[in-house]
């Protein structure tokens, strides 16, 4: 028997209706490496090891009877600070939010409770997830298992590094600008930021209408059991879609139409893109030609600039809402980088901030017809390596911190496109680089489809990790 | 003959194109028959094609008869458009003396497309207040539009031209755009039907400068009719990135199926309003409308949602001010100079607002839908007041003597373009002045099909009634 905590959720869900292993198996055995692993990365905010066993047991007696309430029935997942989880303080890595516990779950814990999923664990965010990166006043530094002096990018960073170490299959994290799909790129793990509404979340977030709530596993497959338990309607949600009844998991196997059209670009702009990154994602775009698809490289359809300039003024006219939220004695306990981003957001002018909705408006048409045109758009997720933890961004080229490292995913923030990340190769220092497939509003299925087609013909092994310092 | 296809609602049109007792070329002439009698009292359009209609009504005519293949059950019906609604072929001013007349007049909205390619006749553009700015209709560009119930009365606005036309027969079908009320306070001020469905639900194009609260939908004589129209906006536009999936809703199916055992909420004031602002007849008269739902079966309960001291009133407020603060910084000076000087005065408010101001209304708008989203939970509809009063004098920009600056004279519709809701109106009694007064009939996202279905089984029994005017051919 493998190791339990090695393999996915699909694969502890078929040895459970086998009964060749137990959930109480499973659960104890990550709990165990939880408990030797958690330390070196610093993953988890909480873990509830008492009530887990619980879970699993009672689990175990469903799958007995051949009663589980679904595929993900005994199988652990962790969920991000910044997610309620009932009983637990939605912590949102600071040391300001208020500590009580929480008196409801977010509709996705709601929903994977219900599924008989077993909420085990409060993974760690950069405060308030305002950053691409792990770290924060409250929780201090999380660590990339694949290199611990390495970044599992963010802010959905402990989520990416638990998942990858082997803490549980399944995490669910928040994406505002690119939040899940960064740390599963630098974790080498699959991340979906579906449509918005697609997942209904509650409550409305600091970054308003850009946050989505979305799974990040291993593999494609996981990801869409976890969509078919949290792709349902909520009516805490007003922005949710329609139920649809997608079944995510089985429209990985849906063939494909006849030679669809993907296009491929490298860069979004003009921002520098490490060597191996770019040579990794075009090989991966390459590989899509063998796989069927008709592959094309293309140019942006709107300027990047503006995109950008868009963005974040939107972000940071959010942020600046935190020093409302807070008494001003205490804003010296905020993360600098997020006081001053705050600060930055109280600079933009109104006409900035209608200026920015008035592009994000025109943005999204113009990607809207970009995708009337291609079934699927793939780029790299992160133009750079995972790069040192303690900072907010890596250098550049240029040896100047590179404000341009994440240009690719938050477009799709503002668009409200699909967008995953599924893991593409390793550079030369051994860490995952990732390759970002979008497609149309409601394509969520088509996106995790193709991830799943692509890892399945070029898979990446995730080994025991963390591996040794080197 | 003709006069009465003018006043036939579109479902019974298209029977007699069917059997061959009328035909679209006839209808289009009794409805330019009509605009030639009343248009010059109400003045409703901006603009008008005679020529053109009735080219494509002799277009239609071919496709009805036998071996035709008819574009959609609409086919051949004559519709009027909004003036902030792109057409191509006819311009489109957005009631504005600072847009170029000249064109160029290219292309359709997603809307306006879906009319054309499913065989309908554009009579022509109905009028609008200034980039739609308020609830009432007058505009430098076009003057004032009256109300045909009573001559010197606003319509309402700022869909009010294609209501003034749609009441009297100046057109079967109309098309309003709604971005805080402005397709359910004309209806609501002229006795018709009015539809603001889903956001998105009907794609629009280009993107509003109001972004999600704009809103386009149907304004008919009869519900079945608002359905019709439906069946042919409501269907995806790849140029609008809010568009919701395709559903496939046939929304005439269903459509009699009634209320019996419907959970209904009642708000006589949304939890909000201040009753004293509410006019007694009106809330008579929609207190008389919800027992008829009574009456039907439905569980009516009497509850307003909590909204925890959020005042909609105020984050529509700088939703729009802010926005169209924005709108007249893209004209030039000499262009602002020929702007209604209430649309001005309501861009300095706006642009003096603050950035952080704004950003709390948007973020307080989300959580009014939340709260709106969870009290939606427990109701299939929310009945309430479509407007605190009835029309009122022309040449004011809002009632109460307010500038419009403050569009909360409107509380009631304003709300549900907050939250994104599907909001219809219809109506139900008449006040001591013999002005018409209008239900709001609410419910929860995507359901359309259930606003328009409960419509219909109230106006089974509370048919529309037409204006006195109308009769006086």
């Amino acid at each position: 028997m493998k190791d339990p905590t090695r393999l996915t959720a699909a694969e502890l869900s078929r040895l459970y209706r086998r009964g060749k292993l137990s959930p109480v198996e499973a659960m104890k055995a990550v709990l165990a490496r939880t408990d030797r692993i958690n330390p070196e990365i610093n993953a988890f905010t909480r873990i509830d090891g008492k009530e887990a066993m619980a879970a699993a047991r009672a689990s175990e007696k469903r799958w007995k009877k051949g009663k589980p309430l679904s595929p993900l029935d005994g199988v652990a997942v962790s969920i991000k600070e910044l997610v309620r989880v009932r009983g637990w303080p939605a912590t949102m890595g600071s040391k300001l939010t208020d500590k009580s516990p929480a008196d409801a779950d977010a509709p996705a814990v709601a929903r994977l409770r219900e599924a008989g999923a077993i909420v085990f664990a409060q993974s760690t965010s950069s405060e308030y997830g305002h950053k691409g990166v792990t770290d924060s006043p409250l929780n201090g530094i999380t660590r990339n298992p694949w290199n611990l002096a390495r970044t599992p990018g963010g802010s959905s960073g402990g989520a990416g590094a638990a998942v990858a170490a082997g803490l549980a299959p399944l995490a669910i994290g928040t994406d505002g600008g690119g939040s899940v799909r960064i740390p599963s790129s630098f974790c080498g793990l699959v991340g979906l930021k579906a449509t918005f509404g697609r997942v209904p979340a509650w409550p409305p977030g600091l970054n308003g209408d850009l946050a989505n709530t979305g799974p990040m596993c291993r593999t494609a497959l996981d990801c869409a059991m976890v969509m078919n338990a949290i792709a349902r309607p909520d009516p805490r949600d007003p922005y949710q879609l329609p139920e649809d009844d997608t079944d995510y998991a089985r429209k990985l196997d849906a063939r494909l139409k006849k030679r669809p059209r993907v296009a491929f670009l490298l860069r979004m702009g003009d921002h520098p893109i490490d060597i191996e990154v770019a040579a990794l994602v075009t090989k991966a775009a390459r590989r899509f030609e063998k796989l069927g698809f008709k592959v094309e490289e293309v140019e942006p359809p709107f300027p990047y600039a503006q995109a950008m300039q868009s963005f974040v003024t939107h972000w940071l006219t959010n942020a600046q809402r935190l020093l409302e939220l807070y008494p001003e004695q205490r804003h010296g306990e905020f993360d600098p980088n997020l006081l001053a981003s705050a600060k930055a957001g109280q600079r933009y002018t109104l006409q900035d901030l209608i200026n920015a909705q008035a592009t994000r408006r025109e943005l999204a048409v113009a990607w809207n017809l970009f995708f009337e045109k291609y079934d699927l758009l793939l780029t790299p997720t992160v133009a750079v390596q995972p790069f040192e933890v303690g900072k907010p961004m890596p250098d550049g080229p240029d040896g100047k911190p590179n404000r341009q490292w994440s240009p690719y995913t938050a477009t799709f923030n503002l668009t409200r496109h699909p967008a995953a990340s599924v893991p593409c190769g390793l550079s030369s220092d051994g860490l995952p680089i990732g390759l970002h497939i979008v497609a149309g509003h409601y394509k969520d299925a088509s996106v995790l489809a193709a991830a799943a087609r692509y890892a399945e013909a070029h898979p990446l092994e995730i080994p025991a990790l963390p591996e040794k310092k080197k | 003959m003709t006069a009465d296809l003018a006043m036939m609602p579109a479902w019974q049109l298209v029977k007699l194109y069917k059997s061959r007792k009328a035909s679209p070329v006839e209808a289009t002439k009794a409805a330019i028959a009509r605009i030639e009698a009343f248009n010059p009292k109400l003045n409703a359009f901006q603009h008008l094609d005679p020529d053109s209609a009735l080219r494509a009504a002799r277009a239609s005519e071919k496709r009805w008869k036998k071996g035709g293949k008819r574009l959609s059950d609409i086919d051949g019906v004559p519709i009027t458009i909004k003036d902030m609604v792109l057409t191509r072929g006819m311009p489109t001013r957005m009631g504005s003396l600072a847009t170029d007349p000249d064109g160029p007049w290219n292309v359709d909205a997603p809307s306006a497309a879906h009319l054309r390619a499913a065989g309908t006749v554009l009579l022509g553009k109905t009028t609008s207040p200034e980039y739609g700015w308020k609830g009432v209709t007058d505009s430098g560009l076009f003057g004032v539009t009256h109300n045909p119930w009573k001559i010197g009365r606003t319509p309402g606005g700022s869909s009010g031209g294609g209501v003034a036309a749609e009441a009297v027969g100046m057109g079967t079908l109309a098309v309003g755009t709604d971005g805080a009320g402005s397709v359910r306070i004309p209806c609501s001020f002229t006795g018709l039907f009015g539809l603001k469905p889903t956001q998105a639900r009907v794609p629009l194009w280009p993107p509003s400068a109001m972004g999600t609260l704009s809103h386009v939908g149907p304004m008919s004589r009869t519900v079945l009719d608002a359905a019709m129209m439906m069946n042919v906006m409501a269907r995806p536009d790849p140029r609008d990135p809010y568009g919701r999936p395709d559903d496939i809703e046939n929304y005439e199916k269903g459509l009699d199926k009634g209320v019996k055992g419907l959970r209904i909420a009642y708000s006589p004031n949304l939890g909000f309003v201040e009753k004293e602002r509410i006019d007694r007849d009106v809330a008579t008269a929609v207190e008389a409308a919800v027992k008829v739902f009574k009456t039907l079966g439905a569980k009516v309960v009497e509850e307003s949602p909590d909204l925890m001291g959020l005042d909609p009133r105020k984050i529509l407020n700088a939703h729009w001010q802010s926005n169209v603060a924005h709108l007249v910084k893209t004209f030039s000076e000499e262009k602002r100079a020929l702007m209604d000087p209430g649309l001005l005065k309501a861009a300095e408010v706006g642009a003096n607002l603050g950035q952080e101001t704004v950003v709390t209304a948007i973020h307080q708008r989300q959580q009014v839908a939340a709260i709106m989203n969870q009290f939606m939970a427990r109701y299939d509809l929310l009945l309430t007041p479509t407007m605190p009063m009835t029309a009122f004098a022309v040449n004011e920009n809002a009632a109460w003597g307010g500038d419009g600056v403050d569009i909360g004279w409107t509380p009631f519709t304003l709300t549900f373009n907050l939250t994104r809701q599907p909001a219809a109106t219809i109506p139900c009694g008449l006040d001591r002045e013999g002005m018409p007064i209008g239900l709001q009939i609410v419910s929860g996202h995507a359901r359309d099909a259930l606003v328009l279905r409960a419509a219909k089984a109230y106006e089974r029994v509370r048919p529309i009634p037409a204006p006195p005017l109308a009769h006086q051919v």
